[in-house]
């Protein structure tokens, strides 16, 4: 991991994964991945960060090629996507381009891969034994004919193209922004579908309706910080509503000591997640800092510190979801770099905006 | 910052296991009144330090008790979720009828409130009688939750006198069995059997040769059996 001092007027991605105590316990792999990617297409320096968890469960045995895989696809499905979302203008055209037409060619380059990786790695009984399938399951499992469910896994991604942000998401895990004061919100819709126990998956048939799809307008008020973080996170926090204090946290750290410490913090913070003091379950965090964002926080905190002065403490809180859209298709590949441990990178800032400003989300925060 | 605080410093409020949340159900009936009761009292007693063991050697799960009692009514018997190492158990006194239905809305209200990011929970329903209320109004109170639909279920049937067929819907698993005490001698090894069965079946979740993180999908419906951690719908 190197510690990069950011320019002006640069995003830089901090992001870090750790084995989960309970993988690490039965000598299972690690199904989470991340993966980010600067364009190779010259198209005003798009971004693209992906995470994703594969399932685990022993139908989903190849779960951890499939979160691999899906992180692949993401960001090259939205680099190559992103000369196109440039030219939508405005939030809600992005939203609905990305529904359409995004969406699809992701879903799609995701099977494409899981069944070139099942082409040239057919599945033996030797797998699905060490698996967990008792003999007599292996060949009912083996003629199923529903390959794509070995492979199942959530996924979360960002892409920063111009002045917009670009979030999809799939399955469980959190995203979550932050803003200059702290102030921490959840910009894509929640899905009452996942209770906790099941999830949503690249691997259903109908898997482009379960996509949630936000987008954020960085000329409005931007975050500081966008979080993508897998279950492992979440679910070690004591918490239930942790993005707050988390939020509040990294603004302060921002403030404080600056992103370059956090980056080499971040390796640690996700071990302990993973390890049986939490969750102990896989865990992957990749933020995008934005340019400026400790001067930003720095500001925020002057002017709440003169506030609090002039009329006295005030109290914050509640989670409000910043709202959106929704859903819908495939694509190849582009340049990234898959992380197995904490890592940093730079990348040059979008030239200013020139686009209509509308956003097809609303700010909201605790 | 020196380097020793930010070796321990992470944002938010801290980290932990997650919660693995254990309801007793427990019958406090007439009929129970005597021998039975006594029995039950030393049996879940008797139960909980295998229960705090288990927990101990995991490691990964943090173990709750809460307890309801039915009789007349449903009343929590423990009503805060406890760590089942601090758990002095209070003794049920028996009294009234059987109101099975009810407890199971009454937890089934609990399971509602569970923290997001709890294990599945455990349920055990233990009687020597059957139903004096509506039992598929509770049952289905339960199950509308999805905790409730991915609870571990057991019961305990104290004396052949209990009514299996309530117990056994309650469970929804043809494979598990009730587990039946046939006398009250009998019902301390009977606990003992269920807190077995809910630590070996935990352990499957925790990563005892599966995961305790597995997920199923929704809408998917894979081949064959899931029976060790069906969470697919």
């Amino acid at each position: 991991m190197s510690a990069l001092i950011p320019a002006e007027g640069e995003w830089q991605i901090l992001a870090a994964n750790a084995v989960g105590a309970s993988h690490r316990a039965n000598g299972r792999p690690g199904q989470d991945a991340v993966r980010y990617a600067p364009s190779d297409h010259g198209i005003d320096y798009p971004l693209a960060v992906a995470v994703a968890d594969g399932h685990g469960h022993r139908l989903h045995f190849r779960s951890h090629d499939g979160s691999r895989l899906a992180v692949g696809v993401a960001c090259d499905t939205l680099l190559h996507a992103a000369g196109m979302l440039w030219a939508c203008g405005e939030a809600g055209a992005l939203a609905a381009a990305a529904t359409d037409r995004v969406l699809p060619d992701l879903v799609a380059a995701w099977r494409s891969a899981c069944l070139a990786n099942l082409d040239g790695r057919p599945v033996t009984f030797e797998e699905l034994r060490a698996a967990g399938f008792p003999e007599e399951e292996q060949a009912m499992v083996a003629a199923a004919g529903e390959p794509l469910l070995a492979y199942g896994s959530t996924l979360m991604a960002a892409a920063i193209v111009g002045r917009w942000v670009l979030l999809l998401h799939i399955g469980d895990g959190d995203i979550f922004t932050v803003g200059a004061d702290g102030s921490a919100a959840v910009p894509v819709p929640g899905d009452p579908l996942l209770d906790g126990f099941r999830t949503t998956s690249l691997c259903q048939p109908d898997a482009l309706g379960s996509f949630r799809v936000a987008v954020l307008d960085l000329a409005d008020g931007p975050p500081v910080v966008i979080g993508l973080a897998t279950d492992g996170y979440g679910n070690a926090q004591s918490s239930d509503v942790w993005q707050p204090a988390v939020g509040a946290d990294l603004a302060r750290y921002l403030r404080q000591q600056g992103r370059s410490w956090i980056g080499r913090q971040l390796g640690d913070w996700v071990a302990r997640c993973a390890s049986v003091e939490g969750s102990a379950d896989d865990t992957t965090v990749a933020l995008l800092v934005a340019p400026g964002a400790e001067a930003r926080a720095s500001a925020a905190a002057s002017v709440e510190a003169q506030r609090v002065e002039t009329y006295g403490a005030a109290a914050t809180a509640v989670l409000t979801p910043v709202t959106t859209p929704a859903t819908a298709p495939v694509m190849p590949p582009g340049a990234g770099t898959v992380l197995d441990t904490a890592a940093e990178r730079t990348f040059p800032m979008p030239p200013p905006p020139t686009g209509p400003t509308s956003t097809s989300s609303t700010g909201g925060g605790w | 910052m020196s380097a020793a605080d930010s070796s321990s410093i992470m944002p938010g409020g801290g980290i932990s296991r997650r919660p693995l949340d254990f309801f007793v159900l427990a019958d406090c009936s007439g009929s129970m009144r005597g021998e039975k009761m006594q029995a039950l009292n030393f049996a879940i007693a008797d139960m909980l330090p295998h229960l705090a063991t288990w927990e101990r050697d995991q490691e990964q799960a943090a173990m709750r008790i809460r307890a309801v009692a039915f009789g007349d009514e449903a009343v929590w018997h423990v009503a805060e979720p406890t760590p089942v190492g601090e758990l002095r158990w209070p003794p049920l006194q028996a009294a009234g009828r059987t109101r099975m239905g009810r407890a199971l809305e009454v937890v089934g209200g609990a399971l509602n409130q569970l923290e997001r990011r709890a294990l599945r929970p455990a349920v055990i329903l233990i009687t020597d009688g059957r139903p004096t209320d509506d039992f598929d109004a509770g049952l289905a109170a339960l199950l509308a939750t999805p905790a409730g639909r991915s609870a571990l279920s057991l019961a305990v049937a104290i004396g052949r006198d209990a009514d299996l067929d309530p117990l056994e819907r309650f469970i929804g698993d043809p494979s598990v069995p009730v587990l039946v005490a046939d006398s009250a001698e009998e019902i301390a090894d009977r606990l003992i059997a269920a807190s077995i069965a809910v630590s070996r079946l935990s352990e499957v979740r925790l990563g005892q040769g599966h995961d305790v993180n597995a997920k199923g999908v929704l809408a998917v419906r894979g081949p064959g059996s899931v029976a060790d951690d069906d969470r697919i719908v």
